[in-house]
């Protein structure tokens, strides 16, 4: 069965299409990028698998039901904006995610904190941007979740710490899981990447393996990005 | 999953009102206070009034920002950014309604009770005086009512609660369908809000017409004996709660209705 499955999904704002008739299917166990310039229609899409928008048409599947309770069991999502209360400590934040998430990993949680140098008393609203992108992340991985959702994981960060992050990811999502990565600095994140969905206007352009995509167009996927951009 | 977001959602409320609370109960001591020195020190028969005055005014300001928290905490927990947060939690739409709703109530009640502890540490019981004025008016009432003071009492408690509940879950109604909306949120939730409003405000008066209708008789003999109608206010108190209650259900109703399929968080 397929972790995430869309058909024919549009979404429109007054006469403006945000989405316009998105297909595509997500197996478990693969990195897929969603790859797109600002206002592509990305942070749309993700939104609408969240359950935080709703589709004009089409239809979401999560593990073959519509998006609901259940489906916010098995999604971790990282949202590409800081969405915590400002007033309060991580602690507080981890043990509300505990409360919550039946599959949050507590301890996991304070290792992969201390490892980014964040301590545990420290207030969300005293923290710069970058550490609290941090540590919305360490929350998102630190579940054992089947779908991991990362909008924009490494756009507010410098490029010294994006390989920080992309490192954390890589190491803790759970085997088996499926991993959405939007983004439009494709450079920093091709490596990682099993498939690419090339997303313009609301239309999805290209949908392939990470492979196929390179030797189709012989170079990298920032290069075969340009092109199929240059095309439309 | 209720019982988890209403201990999150009264801790929030609780460490927001904790200094007013405190600030009633030290005004209340204050007063205690001065009012035991103005015999000895002639300052403090100014000193009382002022004291008493703020006291009032704290506990107004206490129960104004009672409201204020209530739509602001829903506003911003679960149509703003921390919707995020809210909104993608495995817990059903009408659990995180009514968290905001049981936390909005008890958080009054506690602060009606805080007031009351207030009045008491500042002023200590009731004056025999006052008290038999009490007793002779509650015996009046029990008369005209038909019922027990207790009764009487419950059921006006009743009606404050229901219509605190009912201004509350129609603010939410309100901007929970303004922001559904793609462009202007919060002129389509003032929107929004007025027509509730003005709906459940016709409902009201249509319900008035049809008591007085079928009560003519009755309002006219009270116009002309110049006696309280008791009975008739009996009713329309029933019927002011009947409208609040309706409303109520409606407003809940597309609150959770919008939350579940039309939330539009940008």
């Amino acid at each position: 069965m397929e972790l995430v499955e869309c058909k024919n999904l549009s979404k429109d704002y007054g006469m403006k299409k945000a989405l316009d008739n998105v297909s595509f299917q997500i197996p478990a166990g693969r990195i897929v990028g969603l790859l797109g310039s600002n206002g592509s229609g990305k942070t749309t899409l993700i939104k609408m698998i969240n359950e935080l928008l709703v589709p004009t048409s089409g239809e979401i599947l999560i593990k073959g039901k519509k998006p609901g309770i259940e489906s916010k069991k098995v999604i971790s999502y990282l949202p590409e904006r800081s969405y915590l209360p400002y007033d309060k400590k991580v602690s507080e934040i981890i043990a509300y995610f505990k409360d919550f998430y039946s599959d949050f990993n507590v301890e996991k949680a304070y290792q992969l904190l201390n490892e980014l140098g964040i301590k545990k008393e420290d207030k969300l609203k005293q923290m710069s941007k970058g550490t609290k992108e941090k540590v919305q992340l360490v929350l998102v991985m630190s579940r054992e979740a089947d779908i991991y959702i990362l909008d924009e994981p490494i756009g507010g960060v410098d490029p010294v710490a994006r390989d920080q992050i992309l490192d954390l990811i890589l190491k803790n999502f759970k085997e088996g899981a499926s991993l959405i990565i939007s983004t439009h600095l494709i450079a920093d994140i091709e490596k990682i990447l099993d498939d690419v969905i090339f997303i313009h206007q609301g239309r999805i352009l290209l949908n392939a393996s990470a492979d196929e995509v390179r030797n189709k167009y012989h170079s990298s996927i920032e290069n075969a990005f340009k092109e199929v951009f240059k095309q439309c | 999953m209720l019982g988890k977001l209403l201990k999150y959602e009264m801790k929030s409320q609780g460490k927001s009102l904790f200094l007013f609370w405190m600030a009633i109960l030290g005004l209340g001591l204050l007063i205690r206070i001065f009012s035991m020195l103005e015999e000895v020190m002639p300052v403090f028969q100014y000193l009382t009034p002022i004291s008493i005055f703020t006291f009032g005014i704290a506990i107004v300001l206490s129960l104004v920002y009672c409201f204020f928290l209530a739509i602001k905490n829903y506003y911003k927990k679960v149509l703003r950014e921390e919707g995020y947060l809210t909104n993608t939690l495995p817990v059903n739409k009408s659990s995180i309604i009514l968290s905001f709703l049981i936390t909005d109530v008890l958080a009054l009640i506690v602060t009606v009770a805080f007031s009351f502890l207030g009045f008491f540490i500042a002023f200590g019981t009731a004056s025999e005086e006052a008290k038999s004025m009490w007793e002779t008016f509650s015996i009046s009432l029990e008369k005209e009512f038909h019922m027990s003071i207790e009764a009487i009492r419950g059921i006006l408690i009743a009606l404050m609660l229901v219509g605190y509940v009912n201004t509350i879950s129609l603010f939410y109604a309100a901007m929970t369908v303004g922001h559904s909306f793609s462009q202007n949120k919060i002129p389509s939730s003032i929107g929004v809000g007025v027509a509730f409003y003005m709906g459940f405000q016709l409902l009201n008066v249509i319900e008035m017409v049809v008591i007085f209708l079928k009560n003519k008789m009755d309002f006219t003999n009270a116009l002309a004996t110049n006696q309280v109608p008791y009975e008739l206010i009996g009713i329309i108190l029933l019927e002011a709660f009947m409208v609040s209650v309706i409303s109520m259900i409606t407003t809940y109703t597309f609150t959770n209705y919008f939350l579940n399929r039309k939330l539009n968080l940008e």
